[in-house]
């Protein structure tokens, strides 16, 4: 994949915010040069490149919005397995990695979803990492504060883990979930006021 | 940066770094191609299916279960007596009219019809699978595959070969289209076609029920959304399936989960189901909404939606116990559901399917009742042929699907379907 100015002043560009102020966490840069895109062989390397630099950064996005290790696996693999299938098709090659980011955030809330469901069929889940039993060393605040995000509806929970953990902006986010700006950012406040509400609560 | 945010990114930063690279079998020539090849040394493949590895011992305890039911409790469960969340004392006695009977077969009896099953999947274990089942040979006619990037979230009847589902665009966010299958002869997939025309709005859960007549499309709607403290507010929506606009529209703004819509013959009465059963992950009331329970909607209304409703059944508790996937009878007068109720002493309740009055939710004949007392749903999605004669249960604990002959009580095992996982929904 020929490397183009608009795709290295975006490389630049994510480099920077990755070393700058924000402290972004997103796992390395948004864009990828890839020596061939064409489907089999070349489209495998292309993933696999991805796969070794962006895994930990994608399980690690999704054990926050789903709290389970084993599901955060599942659904990173299915982003990846899904990434190679529409390899032939991706418009944007230099944008798989916002892809595989939208996939493991779409996926992790379709299986939320699909959880409702499941409990009629008695399916039970795995306690969250940061429940009690798995997670004595974050500490009570921490726990606290995961709970209370946990309880929140999961369009605010998936806002402020795209916000405060991956640092992306406002237009960032609002590309991920494919919703305006300006629904993020009141989306946001809302889940930032509710918490605040919430915790209040817990902690009086 | 307030402080609050900066407990969120110290939080979330902890929690990531549970995760770290020695957790990862980074091999992707092997991990990439298989869905379970990430699986950890040591690790059978499939060892992480969640949910499977808890069915195992689960079946060993239903075996076991089975045995003690069948010889020592059954008699004495047949007069038990169980308390309704309603604090109401009801009799739980085999039907009085003609009892339930197994066949082993059936196919003679069996309607001259196809029967489709959404099973859900497992997430990075199976995607979900539409399977098409010739009611009489019962085998699988046609495995319909969604579109490239779609997973069907959905399944409702119409007419006698076909279908409508529910399609989720994993690359749109979030985006639902309704589809139609239409069925060829011999059970094969004729066509599969977007809707286009028909905006499908997203909800916590999707529902669907086509009218009888195949022209209108009944939806859940969601009028405020979840809040921490309370489920959202829900209504419906009546679609003109021809032209894709909503017809009729029934707001709604007091808050609880709205499901299970089924329409009566006439084409007017959709029945509803409003509880917290669903996402017992988020908030729910610490009492029962009052307004829980099974409700039927006369769409010639124009009103919202508990003002053009009446609820035969009231008072459904908001987690385990209850009602769930109430179907309507083509004439409207009686509702049968799948019901579970526990039992005075606290023990283990079975899981029943039941017919109620639409009238006045009298319990009029239990239809069937799962041979394992459980802590959960032994049977837990229920539909009606056209006819109103045959209804199809679906059972996790089995995954078996049963049919039902609801004029005479006469019960077929039907099959059981491949996925674990999710569960199933089923239609026909």
């Amino acid at each position: 994949m020929p490397a183009g100015t608009a795709a290295d002043a975006a490389d630049a560009a994510d480099a920077a915010t990755a070393a700058g102020l924000s402290g972004r966490r997103d796992p390395g840069r948004m864009t990828a040069r890839f020596p061939d895109t064409a489907p089999g062989h070349g489209s495998r390397d292309a993933v696999g490149l991805l796969f070794a630099e962006h895994r930990l950064g994608l399980l690690r996005l999704g054990v926050l919005l789903l709290g389970d290790q084993r599901a955060a696996e599942d659904v990173v693999q299915d982003a990846f397995i899904g990434l190679l299938r529409h390899w032939p098709r991706l418009r944007d090659p230099e944008r798989a990695v916002a892809y595989l980011r939208a996939s493991v955030v779409n996926r992790g809330r379709s299986q939320l979803r699909r959880r409702a469901v499941a409990r009629r069929v008695g399916v039970r889940y795995e306690p969250p990492v940061w429940s009690a039993e798995s997670a004595v060393l974050l500490g009570e605040d921490r726990r606290a504060v995961l709970a209370a995000v946990r309880r929140l509806p999961p369009r605010r929970q998936i806002v402020l883990v795209l916000r405060y953990y991956l640092d992306l902006g406002d237009d960032e986010i609002a590309e991920t979930l494919g919703i305006a700006p300006a629904t993020v950012r009141s989306t946001a406040t809302r889940a930032l006021r509710a918490l605040g509400d919430l915790l209040g609560e817990e902690e009086a | 940066m307030t402080a609050l945010e900066d407990r969120l990114r110290n939080a979330f930063a902890a929690v990531a770094e549970i995760v770290t690279a020695d957790d990862l079998a980074f091999e992707p020539d092997r991990a990439l191609p298989g869905r379970r090849a990430h699986a950890r040394p040591g690790e059978r493949a499939g060892d992480g299916a969640g949910p499977k590895r808890r069915i195992a011992p689960a079946l060993v305890v239903g075996v076991i279960l089975l045995v003690v039911v069948g010889v020592v409790l059954l008699p004495r469960l047949a007069r038990h007596t169980s308390v309704t969340p309603a604090g109401v004392t009801v009799t739980v006695a085999p039907s009085a009219s003609p009892g339930p009977s197994v066949s082993a077969t059936g196919a003679d009896v069996l309607p001259d019809r196809y029967l489709v099953a959404l099973e859900l999947g497992d997430t990075g274990v199976r995607s979900p699978q539409l399977t098409v089942r010739d009611a009489r040979s019962r085998s699988v006619t046609a495995t319909p595959a969604p579109p490239d990037g779609i997973e069907w979230k959905a399944v409702a009847a119409a007419q006698p070969g076909t279908f409508y589902l529910l399609g989720d665009d994993l690359r749109a966010h979030p985006s639902w289209w309704l589809y139609r299958l239409v069925l060829g002869p011999a059970g094969r997939v004729a066509s599969i076609n977007r809707l286009d025309a028909v905006h499908v709005p997203v909800v916590p859960e999707p529902w669907l029920a086509v009218s009888p007549d195949g022209r209108r499309l009944a939806l859940p709607a969601e009028y405020a959304p979840a809040s921490l403290d309370a489920p959202p507010a829900m209504g419906i929506q009546i679609v003109d399936v021809a032209i894709g606009g909503v017809e009729r529209e029934f707001p709604n703004s007091v808050r609880g989960y709205l499901t299970d819509l089924s329409w009566a013959d006439d084409g007017r009465h959709l029945a509803f189901q409003i509880d917290a059963l669903l996402h017992p992950e988020q908030p729910v009331p610490a009492n029962p909404s009052s307004r829980a329970g099974l409700w039927i909607l006369d769409t010639s209304t124009h009103s919202t939606l508990f003002e053009g409703s009446r609820q035969p059944v009231t008072g459904q508790q908001a987690h385990d116990e209850g009602y769930i996937s109430p179907v309507l009878s083509p004439d409207g007068t009686r509702i049968f559901v799948i019901s579970r109720h526990a039992v005075a002493d606290g023990g283990l309740a079975p899981t029943r399917v039941v017919e109620l009055d639409a009238a006045t939710g009298r319990q009029l004949r239990v239809l069937l009742t799962h041979p394992v007392p459980a802590t959960t749903w032994m049977i837990s999605e229920l539909a009606l042929d056209p006819s109103g004669r045959w209804l199809v249960a679906w059972g996790g604990g089995d995954q078996g699907l049963t049919v039902v002959d609801a004029a005479t009580g006469h019960t077929t095992r039907f099959a059981r379907l491949s996925l674990a996982g999710y569960g199933a929904l089923v239609t026909w």
